[in-house]
């Protein structure tokens, strides 16, 4: 695979995961489960495709579906918790997986070589599936979910459920379905992600699920602007790509990563994408033809 | 016809409300008055289903109401406002009014944006036209949060109406408005009345609620003190002692 190929699907997958943080957010709730769902999708196909010579395709759907089911059954009870506290107790849900998966060994020879999840080594060897097509075939389709929703009541919905969620089951809203919904959406689509991303690097081990990735969400996030499902996209793309142009400081990098986050957030503190921008965006979308 | 039967609510020890029972119905409004801490407010969180009472019922039509959830109340007809403004500000007046109207969306063809001419309603026109009522329609595109004082209360009002709700909750809706103001709203809830909708009305100022109201309950300690006409409770010896003072 290319370079630029290499990059761009990386790109990809960064955008999924954001995408899939954001639409916590949307509602209104501050998920850090994200990352755990995004172990379980990656592990979940690897094992698949891997291990039972699954296809690619069956194998996202049957990772994200499971994904599905658990994000419905953590948010349940996540429904009493607000801020702080459901932050906590979604990162414990993180954190749990990933040490499920370090203690997971489950290894079958193929072609005379054990394969398999092996604990904190993580899991070598998984058969490579995910194409750069797959991983923008699944954006395509998210980004096409969540215009339709936004355009929708359903949209509307949950601008107000995320606005006051006090006030909103007084105009009809049953937020207890709403917030589950969401939860159940946002794990999915982890799932899927994370699926598409064992697919892509071949090599998963629990280490890559760690704090330092929910810590990137958030960023993604926090620097795109939590108004729009455009502005996480943007940011994730940007962050993936832009330390690709820093190669040449070397050990440094990281450093001018870390002020390019304080760069734009003194600058930009409401995101890339607040209120302003967004309006704009609305205003060229619904322009009118100009007339011949 | 709105119930209210032996209802109580107790906080831990505090008994909010006592035994409290009183009805409203259709095309009447009813002040609900008393003084500070008598319950009023709790009254009105219990029938909406923002809290269950602790016992008692609240009944619409003969059906239990109280073992509903609030949203589900909201679609039975049953609509609120709110004592401090509680306008979802990040969002325009007119989505605020289209937020609401989903309380009566049943279709999911609607819900997903296919159409609500499926359900032969035309919501944005509606919008408009309750915007219109209120005196917002120029204000339509505006965040909900630039409003002046005056101007989000009307909104909430407009906004528990595009429920489209038979019994409307007021929690002190005239609280801080000018005189101009409160002549309007006043005209609002007539007009409400005469299309049937049934209102109960918190509020303070004496001189509105004796104007406006068809009927008085008084709260006092959480326990229902005295019930009739402005001009029977104003000559109400109890009433007269605990809340409205001697002249």
């Amino acid at each position: 695979m290319g370079y630029a190929t290499t990059i761009l699907s990386l790109a990809g997958l960064n955008v999924l995961f954001a995408l899939s943080v954001y639409i916590t957010f949307a509602i209104g709730q501050f998920s850090l489960a994200q990352v755990g769902f995004w172990a379980l999708g990656a592990y979940g196909t690897a094992m698949l495709t891997t291990l039972w010579g699954w296809p690619l395709w069956p194998a996202l759907l049957a990772s994200g579906g499971v994904c599905a089911l658990l994000g419905i059954a953590l948010g349940y009870p996540c429904l009493r918790l607000r801020g702080f506290y459901l932050a906590l107790a979604t990162l414990g849900f993180s954190e749990t997986v990933r040490v499920l998966f370090q203690n997971l060994e489950y290894q079958i020879p193929l072609k005379g070589v054990p394969s398999g999840p092996s604990g904190v080594l993580g899991f070598r060897n998984v058969a490579v599936t995910t194409g750069i097509w797959d991983i923008f075939g699944f954006m395509l389709v998210l980004v096409i979910l969540l215009v339709w929703l936004n355009h929708s009541r359903i949209g509307l919905a949950v601008a107000a459920t995320r606005e006051d969620d006090v006030v909103a089951p007084f105009m009809g809203i049953n937020i207890v379905f709403a917030k589950v919904a969401a939860f159940m959406l946002a794990a999915m689509a982890a799932g899927i992600g994370g699926g598409l991303y064992a697919g892509f690097t071949s090599y998963i081990s629990p280490d890559d699920f760690g704090f330092h990735m929910t810590l990137l969400g958030i960023l993604f996030v926090a620097i795109g602007g939590t108004r729009t499902f455009y502005g996480p996209m943007l940011a994730a793309a940007i962050l993936t790509v832009l330390p690709e142009f820093f190669r040449f400081l070397a050990e440094y990098r990281l450093i001018f990563y870390g002020a390019l986050v304080v760069v734009l957030m003194t600058l930009r503190p409401r995101g890339l994408i607040d209120e302003r921008v967004d309006a704009a965006v609305r205003r060229w979308f619904a322009r009118k033809p100009r007339e011949a | 016809m709105l119930s209210i039967e032996h209802v109580s609510k107790a906080f831990g020890g505090l008994v909010a409300l006592d035994e409290v029972s009183f009805h409203v119905t259709g095309g009447e409004i009813v002040g609900l008055i008393g003084p500070n801490g008598s319950g009023k407010t709790t009254c009105v969180n219990t029938i909406s289903g923002l809290y269950k009472p602790t016992s008692g019922r609240v009944d619409l039509d003969g059906s239990p109401l109280s073992v509903l959830p609030a949203h589900r109340i909201v679609r039975r007809g049953v609509g609120r406002t709110f004592q401090n403004l509680r306008l979802l500000r990040e969002l325009s007046v007119l989505d605020n009014i289209r937020v609401a109207q989903g309380a009566r969306v049943r279709s999911i063809a609607t819900w997903c944006g296919f159409g609500p001419q499926a359900e032969g309603l035309d919501l944005e026109a509606d919008a408009l036209r309750l915007l219109e009522k209120v005196g917002l329609r120029g204000r339509a595109d505006a965040l909900a949060g630039k409003l002046s004082y005056g101007q989000q209360k009307r909104l909430e009002v407009a906004r528990a109406l595009a429920t489209r709700p038979r019994f409307v909750l007021l929690d002190e809706p005239a609280g801080g408005m000018n005189v101009d103001d409160i002549d309007t709203l006043k005209q609002l809830m007539r007009a409400m009345r005469d299309e049937g909708i049934g209102l109960l009305l918190i509020e303070h100022n004496m001189s509105f609620v004796m104007d406006v109201c068809d009927r008085l309950i008084v709260l006092n300690f959480g326990k229902k003190l005295a019930e009739g006409s402005p001009a029977e409770i104003r000559n109400h010896s109890e009433v007269i002692d605990a809340y409205l003072g001697r002249a």
